[in-house]
């Protein structure tokens, strides 16, 4: 008798569901192209007159959030201009302080978009909700409105979890600007733990921010933590040449096969000897990345690299270079 | 006598009712699961751009008499919306014209190797890479199997995550993507994998599914039900508890030192893709390691599924032989210490639940049907037990469309729904005792140790021609 109940129950649930479905695709099929219309107009500086019924509120500020993330400059500021009079951060602020999760990162993401609202603190707060969606959407939207102030607290928060996706932070962190974010990520990277601070590198890198000269070169002089050190690496500069080439002798294959990379791009013809020696590295990778890096020093040519693809004495230094001088051939 | 009929029907009313309170329970879970899901991703059509943090993936793609399909399959393979990745086809001894189909299409041209075998494989006989696409490369070896082919895939793969995807199936432009976000947001992430649906009645294009439809054959539309039951609860439920033991080897993305860490792919099992996952979560739980091994309910992966009875039946049994093969090499995971939701509820569910259930519920139906019919049980209890299998069996794919439903939904036709309605009551009522007699079938093969073999299923697929 239960299963019966049961089964027939989920059919009218699906049933009724397909119906709210169908109904409501309907009705957007039909709101769409009047609220398309509406929202073009607005990144021309229209303000058209357009009345959005409460249920309907939840799809036009999605809608209205697709639109401002894909234009830039003045329709940007005129779509914001349009959503201010009809009323929008009101609905926004309703929905960020709703239980669904759905409402609630589409509310906050788009106050931080409209760039008004009164409850920063709110915000501050939600960065330590345990859920990463959730906290990231403050975030972002922390950051929008208040870029100078968010980016410290962002940070902090970031190099206490580690939930946080690299890949999220640095859209953050590039949608601010390197100038807003350049000091608090250095601040963050100094003052972070090993485990954090191996997170937080990687951002610098990212940001290209050059501010970080000097912090590079502490990190790279002084840094005990391999994977710190790894992540370093590729922000060196000529000027850390001697620390590249000490760690390019690191006893973790890792920091050897980086400190390749960084050889082949800021090393110079004195690397060679150092680079043809880890032809002959141990790990598979260290090799890979030492004879990319041989093949990218300044005044190599391709005769030097053949010459020593049948002297080198190693034999998986040799099949290193002919793998390579292979696929050189086949892409010029 | 009427002692041990007694004992019997209480012994498989109660093996029915634990059963249908454990998926009741993954059901359960699936459900909040899904919906919390579905609330994180409401944001994905925002425009989205890459922001040069995502790993790069080797996708690995075993090849065996593939030739009027591994053109097109590469193509669409080909046009992934990933920033960085490369292929590696591994044609594992064909004995068609796979290599000179690739050779002709993909300009392949011979390429030295600075070998990084770190599990080893069958001997290679040659490694082409493409003048035409620089992140296609083609290893050519002995036949082994798949498994044999996945290992060579790995030792000549350059990233630090794999793919593991089936020549046959069509992946969506965004599949990659997707796929990868547990590894970006979850750092002890090992691997993941999607829900795999079945491409039958679709409409494809260029390699991709433009149209989601219904196929007109009643065996493919059964599975479509099976698969929803399977996917959306079977291994969503399990996510939430770190317990999955299973990714489906259509589609999954590995991280590739946890793989090799762990040995590779066994060649001795015809289930390989579920062995792996079920490997690692012994070999990590026993390690202390901590991990996380995710599933992502995105249809993300599309399949060809059997039309005929002997192919479909020759998959099940292949699948059932798999599943037991993959809890026997790693039977130190049940009950074990830190064994975790893996070894304490996984494990014991797919042991009593899938891997003994067919024999379960063959012996019960008979029983009770033979007790019912010689009078050792009234036919009224005899009716009453037939109809609650019926019921639960009927229960459990309606919950899977209702899933469905409130998620994706993919099926977007009234006629669509009509049909899968009828598909779910239909499925038990024949289907699913003839599925249950395969899966014997697959549990006999591997008590009594038959040869395995990588079998190649005929191809439905049309897509998958050159002149489609």
């Amino acid at each position: 008798m239960i299963s019966s109940a049961s089964v027939v129950l989920c059919f009218l649930a699906i049933l009724a569901l397909r119906f709210i479905y169908l109904w409501r695709q309907r009705h957007l099929t039909r709101l769409l192209p009047i609220w398309r219309d509406a929202l073009s107009a607005g990144t021309v500086g229209e303000l058209p007159t357009l009345t959005v019924a409460r249920s309907d509120r939840w799809h036009f500020i999605k809608l209205w959030s697709q639109l401002h993330d894909s234009v830039r400059g003045e329709a940007r500021e005129a779509l914001k201009a349009l959503a201010r009079s009809l009323g929008m951060p009101k609905w926004a602020l309703a929905l960020a302080g709703k239980r669904r999760l759905k409402d609630r990162i589409l509310g906050l993401g788009a106050l931080g978009r409209l760039g008004e609202f009164k409850g920063i603190d709110r915000l501050e707060k939600l960065l330590a909700h345990p859920d990463t969606v959730l906290s990231l959407t403050a975030a972002q939207a922390y950051a929008r409105l208040v870029p100078y102030e968010a980016l410290p607290a962002i940070l902090r928060t970031a190099s206490q979890r580690d939930d946080w996706p690299s890949a999220r932070l640095m859209d953050i962190l590039r949608e601010a600007g390197t100038e807003a974010a350049s000091s608090p990520l250095l601040v963050a990277v100094s003052g972070a733990q090993d485990k954090s601070r191996k997170q937080l590198v990687p951002l610098l890198v990212g940001l290209k921010s050059s501010d970080c000269a000097t912090m590079v070169r502490s990190l790279l002089k002084r840094e005990n933590d391999a994977e710190t050190l790894a992540a370093t690496l590729p922000l060196a500069t000529p000027d850390n040449l001697e620390f590249v080439r000490e760690a390019a002798k690191h006893q973790a294959w890792f920091v050897r096969s980086k400190a390749c990379q960084a050889l082949g791009r800021i090393g110079s013809h004195e690397d060679l000897p150092l680079l043809t020696k880890l032809l002959g590295d141990p790990q598979w990778w260290v090799r890979y990345r030492a004879t990319e890096a041989l093949l990218n020093l300044p005044g190599i040519k391709t005769e030097d690299v053949q010459h020593l693809a049948e002297t080198h004495s190693d034999r998986y230094a040799r099949d290193m270079l002919h793998m390579w001088l292979d696929r050189m051939g086949e892409t010029t | 006598m009427n002692t041990a009929v007694y004992a019997s029907e209480w012994f498989f009313l109660s093996y029915f009712v634990l059963m249908i309170l454990c998926y009741l329970a993954l059901d359960l879970l699936s459900l909040s699961g899904l919906r919390a899901y579905m609330d994180r991703q409401s944001m994905d059509d925002l425009p989205m751009f890459f922001s040069g943090f995502e790993p790069p993936v080797s996708v690995l793609v075993p090849a065996y008499n593939e030739a009027s399909t591994i053109a097109t399959s590469l193509r669409s393979l080909l046009q992934l919306h990933y920033p960085e990745y490369e292929i590696i086809v591994v044609n594992d001894g064909s004995k068609d014209d796979t290599l000179e189909v690739l050779k002709r299409e993909f300009d392949l041209v011979p390429c030295t190797v600075a070998w990084c075998i770190q599990i080893g494989s069958k001997p290679v006989r040659g490694v082409y890479m493409s003048r035409k696409h620089e992140n296609l490369r083609v290893v050519d070896k002995e036949n082994g199997g798949k498994a044999d082919s996945l290992n060579a895939g790995i030792d000549h793969s350059l990233y630090p995550l794999f793919c593991a995807v089936d020549a046959d199936s069509i992946l969506q432009r965004d599949s990659l993507r997707r796929v990868v976000r547990p590894f970006m947001e979850d750092p002890l992430c090992v691997a993941a994998g999607g829900t795999v649906r079945i491409a039958n009645g679709c409409e494809v294009r260029s390699g991709f599914l433009t149209r989601v439809g219904l196929p007109t054959h009643m065996l493919p539309l059964l599975q479509i039900v099976e698969y929803l039951r399977a996917f959306l609860f079977g291994r969503l439920g399990w996510d939430p508890l770190n317990g999955l033991l299973i990714i489906s080897g259509a589609f999954g993305l590995f991280k590739r030192s946890a793989v090799v860490a762990a040995g590779g792919y066994r060649t001795d099992t015809i289930g390989e893709d579920m062995e792996i996952v079920v490997r690692l979560q012994r070999k990590l739980r026993e390690a202390r390691t901590p991990f996380r091994i995710h599933f992502l309910p995105d249809p993300i992966c599309w399949t060809d599924a059997p039309e005929d009875l002997k192919t479909l039946a020759n998959q099940r049994t292949r699948w059932q032989r798999g599943l037991c093969e993959s809890l026997a090499f790693n039977k130190r995971l049940l009950f074990s210490q830190g064994g975790g939701a893996a070894g304490w509820l996984a494990f014991p569910f797919m042991l009593l639940f899938e891997g003994l259930g067919p024999v379960v519920e063959l012996v019960g139906l008979t029983f009770m049907i033979a007790a019912g019919i010689t009078g050792l049980v009234s036919l009224k209890v005899m009716f009453a037990f037939l109809f609650v299998a019926f019921a639960a069996g009927l229960f459990l794919s309606v919950t899977a469309l209702l899933l469905e439903e409130m998620s994706f939904h993919l099926y977007l036709r009234p006629r669509h729904l009509a049909t899968l309605l009828a598909a779910a009551l239909i499925e038990n009522l024949g289907y699913r005792q003839l599925s249950v007699w395969w899966r014997i079938k697959g549990m006999l093969a591997w008590a009594f140790r038959r040869e395995q073999k990588w079998v190649v299923s005929p191809r439905n697929a049309d897509w998958q021609k050159p002149d489609a």
